[in-house]
């Protein structure tokens, strides 16, 4: 049985009336309190407790009154803060036994307001004096109810803790701000307005600009927020004064589905603007070229890509000798006479691993699974759609096909001389999805590997690749030897070195951009590349291994990147390059 | 009123210890100890009493009693420790006595300040004390032997949020208020007082005997006190208050470590509690808070009134007795006092109580 009940028994109610007053208790944890300055609040000023009338609107201070003229508000307690014990502008403190004032009503809301130059001697405000207010309109904080507790309440606790590091708790997320004495008596305050507008752009490459129109907060400030598409915890990214009307985010991932949105927020309330969407921009892996030598067996030349995502994305991947031939002009090394290229996606769900083919090419002018011809399907896809330079000779004895994959896949393309000249050739895998710069959920190439055999001089593994677009790409690039599994005769200790063409100066000389012989060699930050190789699937190296790592940003652009031996050595290789954002 | 006794748990009781003091020239007892847990629902109030003392540094015969501006009790020469119980600042004892037989038996005495034989105490009468009365001497509990680690081993790292708050009461207030008179956390390996500054100290507060407490947890997940000390099983006093002002809510503490039946308090029927002659219109009132329902700021689950010659409760109606209704031990009490007219005076409940065999 309770008191209420006990309340409702007929005659028995007189019997159970209160005899004489009664009360509630506060007490008021705040951390930490601002003056005007923003300075900490310690040792000085006034704290009162206020309630509002049945309107729940607050009549503001004026001058020579800290409750406007006219209000039903009522002070409920009143501190002096220089008697009360801070550090830092952080107080806890309590009312004692408040009578419970007939007008009063459980539910009325509560402020409190904090004049940083009022004493107990002169609690009259001149016009424009300075004071704090706070209201919890969110029942954040772990407090009580910002409200007036029902009559007779033993221990009403209100919680007010900001952002600002204090001794009373580890974290809020409060703005400090909202603890400065921000409002003058007499001026205009009083909750914020949300944006009519807001909207998003990223003119500047890897920045968003996040605007917004017809918003106002007097007396606090905005905080930005983002969350990913879909998910549901906003990152406060920072805060900005009253007057902004724009922020710009520089810290946005590449390819992204980004919400944003603004929290008007001051003491007395804090609102939402409705959420502005954008997609980052990304670039993107165009392709990947490499040139080998292509020998027999396990000396040919395989490449393998991964394709990630969801949705149908056109590749054409080549194999040159003929064509290679032409390029090196009147006296070409040793090429392939006749490459074929065949085409397999790995299967993991069987044990072991096995290999399904898709399809295979000798002649690129004639579809070996159909016996029809793919030339014209396959020079669709020569620039501009790709960045592949158009084949000189329909007739030639190069390979090529032009795929239609769709979900996340590995794939192998093994290429072999049907002429046998253990010349050089070259094989390249060109992405159509360059076009329409793909997010996260859309098919792109995220990784490209090509593994043949290097050599020396002329002959070692070089892989040229395009990072298409308008912002950097991290990039994790690994020259493999040692830690091919499963072959004889691979490289004893490789090293790598990427050059990115610079197209502004006359001869489009090669920049060298980064260097690496072995892994874990400094400058490398190895945590760095352990925690990208395990986000990208790349297997970890072990500490020590004479195998070559470089992490890049990489600008838009054409890259090299050779793979040769330390001291001029020689043996089966692999490059491989990941898309790591 | 069905009180949940599985709320409260008895993890040892009774042992029986020898406990000799080394303080004292004081004969050597034999003692009952225990400990009781209280489980401390998730956010919500618990309001208890300390169901035991600490040991007593000493125990003796009463030579004589004398009211020179105050009460002074003479002890045999040379049997204290001259000192040994002073305040520890003035209004803030240490040790209180607590007269075990006589006419005042159960009476409890803060001690003000002693000599080698003389013990000053904090108001008192000497009237009825006599030579040969037995008397001990108590420390009180305090926050920091009472919980030397926290209620419930919660040492607070956010003072702000504190997940657990001992809030002591006023001893009387107007009926229907309980008003704090202090509030206490456990933070840092130390008790604070709430108001004081997070670099307060309180650990030497004083628990009063015979005054409830209230234990909010304001976590969201149960807690659990433990209350461990020496099983009171002398008479114990505990003072009542009224008002001419009003009806006044005295928050007491009934320290005893098993139930006891209304019937056996010794509340009613002695002329310390007013007895009610209709009940439509009660008189002084036993209102009992329960130690398992959820929620803070609790009103009482159960009022009863003396009426007729048996224990009534409110709820049940007049022609109910109630006598076999037990207050459990840890449970928190209010007795009301009925407004007076005139001439308010302070009274002493006597509860005498002992073992079961």
């Amino acid at each position: 049985m309770n008191m209420r009940k006990m309340i409702t028994i007929g005659s028995l109610a007189s019997v159970m009336a209160l005899k004489g007053w009664s009360s509630v208790f506060f007490t008021v944890d705040v951390g930490s309190l601002q003056d005007e300055n923003g300075d900490a609040l310690v040792n000085k000023g006034m704290l009162y407790l206020i309630s509002s009338s049945d309107d729940d609107t607050f009549s503001l201070p004026v001058e020579g009154a800290v409750i406007g003229a006219g209000s039903d508000d009522v002070i409920v307690s009143t501190w002096d803060l220089s008697v009360e014990s801070s550090q830092g502008g952080e107080y806890i403190v309590s009312s004692g036994e408040v009578v419970f004032d007939g007008s009063w009503e459980a539910g009325n809301d509560l402020a409190i307001l904090w004049f940083p130059n009022l004493t107990p001697a002169n609690q009259t405000p001149g016009a424009g004096e300075p004071y704090g207010f706070y209201r919890n309109t969110s029942l954040n904080g772990g407090g009580d109810a910002w409200e007036m507790p029902i009559n007779g309440t033993l221990l009403h606790s209100l919680k007010f803790f900001t952002d600002a590091q204090n001794p009373l708790v580890s974290s809020s997320d409060v703005p400090s701000f909202i603890a400065a004495a921000g409002f003058g008596a007499g001026e205009p305050a009083g909750p914020p307005v949300a944006p009519s507008t807001v909207a998003t752009n990223e003119d500047s490459p890897g920045t968003v600009t996040f605007e917004w129109e017809g918003a106002s907060v007097p007396g606090g400030a905005y905080r930005i927020e983002r969350k990913l598409a879909g998910g549901s915890d906003w990152t406060v990214l920072g805060t900005v004064q009253a007057g902004a009307t724009e922020y710009n985010d520089p810290s946005v991932g590449r390819g992204k589905d980004y919400e944003y949105r603004l929290v008007a927020i001051n003491g007395f309330d804090s609102v939402l603007s409705n959420a502005a969407p954008i997609q980052s921009l990304r670039s993107s892996l165009a392709n990947i070229a490499t040139r080998g030598l292509l020998r027999s067996g396990a000396e040919g030349l395989f490449l393998g890509f991964t394709i990630k995502g969801t949705g149908p994305v056109e590749i054409l991947a080549r194999a040159q000798g003929p064509e290679l031939a032409k390029a090196f002009g009147p006296n070409p090394p040793t090429t392939a006479i006749d490459p074929e290229i065949s085409l397999n996606r790995t299967d993991f769900s069987t044990n072991p691993i096995s290999s399904i083919p898709i399809g295979s090419n000798d002649n690129w002018g004639i579809d070996d699974n159909s016996m029809l011809s793919q030339l014209a399907e396959i020079k669709e896809l020569f620039d501009p759609e790709t960045f592949a330079q158009p084949n000189s000779d329909d007739n030639s004895l190069d390979a090529a096909m032009r795929l239609n994959l769709s979900g996340t896949n590995v794939y192998t393309a093994v290429v072999n001389d049907k002429g046998g000249a253990n010349g050089l050739a070259l094989v390249e895998v060109f992405d159509k999805s360059r076009q329409t710069l793909p997010n996260d959920a859309q098919n792109r190439l995220v990784n490209v590997a090509t593994r043949g055999f290097v050599g020396t001089g002329a002959d070692v593994l070089i892989a040229g690749f395009i990072v298409d677009g308008l912002v950097d790409s991290k990039l994790l690039l690994r020259g493999l030897g040692p830690s091919i599994n499963g072959l004889t005769g691979t490289l004893d200790d490789p090293t790598i070195t990427l050059y990115r063409t610079d197209f502004s100066k006359p001869g489009f000389p090669q920049i060298e951009v980064a260097t690496n012989d072995n892994w874990d060699d400094s400058p490398n930050d190895v945590d760095e590349i352990i925690a990208v190789s395990n986000e990208v699937g790349a297997a970890e190296l072990v500490p020590g291994a004479k195998d070559s790592i470089l992490l890049v940003d990489a600008v838009p652009g054409l890259y090299s990147f050779i793979l040769s031996g330390v001291n001029d050595g020689t043996g089966i290789g692999l490059v491989e390059v990941f898309l790591a954002d | 009123m069905k009180i949940k006794r599985d709320k409260i748990r008895i993890l040892v009781i009774l042992a029986f210890i020898g406990l000799a003091s080394s303080l004292t020239k004081a004969q050597v007892y034999s003692q009952v100890v225990g400990a009781i847990s209280i489980d401390l629902p998730a956010e919500s109030d618990v309001i208890v009493s300390f169901p035991f003392k600490q040991s007593a540094e000493f125990r003796g015969i009463l030579d004589s009693a004398a009211e020179n501006g105050g009460l002074t009790l003479t002890v045999a020469a040379d049997s204290l420790t001259s000192g040994a119980f002073d305040e520890a600042e003035p209004g803030t004892p240490t040790h209180y006595a607590v007269i075990e037989s006589g006419t005042q038996r159960g009476v409890h005495l803060d001690i003000v300040s002693n000599t080698s034989s003389e013990i000053v105490v904090l108001g008192g009468s000497s009237v009825g004390l006599q030579n040969g009365d037995e008397i001990a001497i108590y420390p009180h509990w305090t926050l920091s032997s009472a919980f030397p680690l926290g209620v419930a081993n919660q040492d607070e790292d956010e003072p702000g949020l504190r997940k657990i708050e001992v809030i002591v009461p006023q001893r009387t207030s107007s009926a229907g208020n309980m008003v704090p008179e202090g509030i206490f956390y456990f933070s840092g390996g130390s008790w604070r007082e709430v108001g004081a500054g997070v670099d307060s100290v309180a650990d030497n507060s004083v628990l009063y005997h015979g005054r409830a407490l209230i234990i909010r947890n304001n976590d969201t997940e149960a807690k659990n006190a433990l209350f461990f000390g020496e099983v009171i099983d002398a008479p114990i006093a505990i003072p009542l208050s009224e008002s001419i002002e009003y009806a006044s809510d005295n928050f007491v503490g009934l320290n005893r470590p098993l139930a006891i039946a209304l019937d056996e308090l010794g509340l009613a029927g002695g002329g310390v509690f007013e007895e009610t002659t209709d009940p439509e219109n009660p008189n002084d009132m036993l209102l009992v808070y329960s130690l398992s329902a959820s929620g803070k700021n609790k009103q009482p689950i159960a009022s009863y009134y003396f009426f007729n010659g048996a224990w009534r409760e409110v709820e049940a109606g007049s022609g109910v007795d109630k006598g076999s209704d037990e207050i459990e031990p840890g449970m928190g009490l209010a007795v009301r006092k009925i407004q007076v007219g005139s001439n308010p005076e302070d009274s002493n409940w006597v509860n005498e109580w002992e073992l079961p065999q």
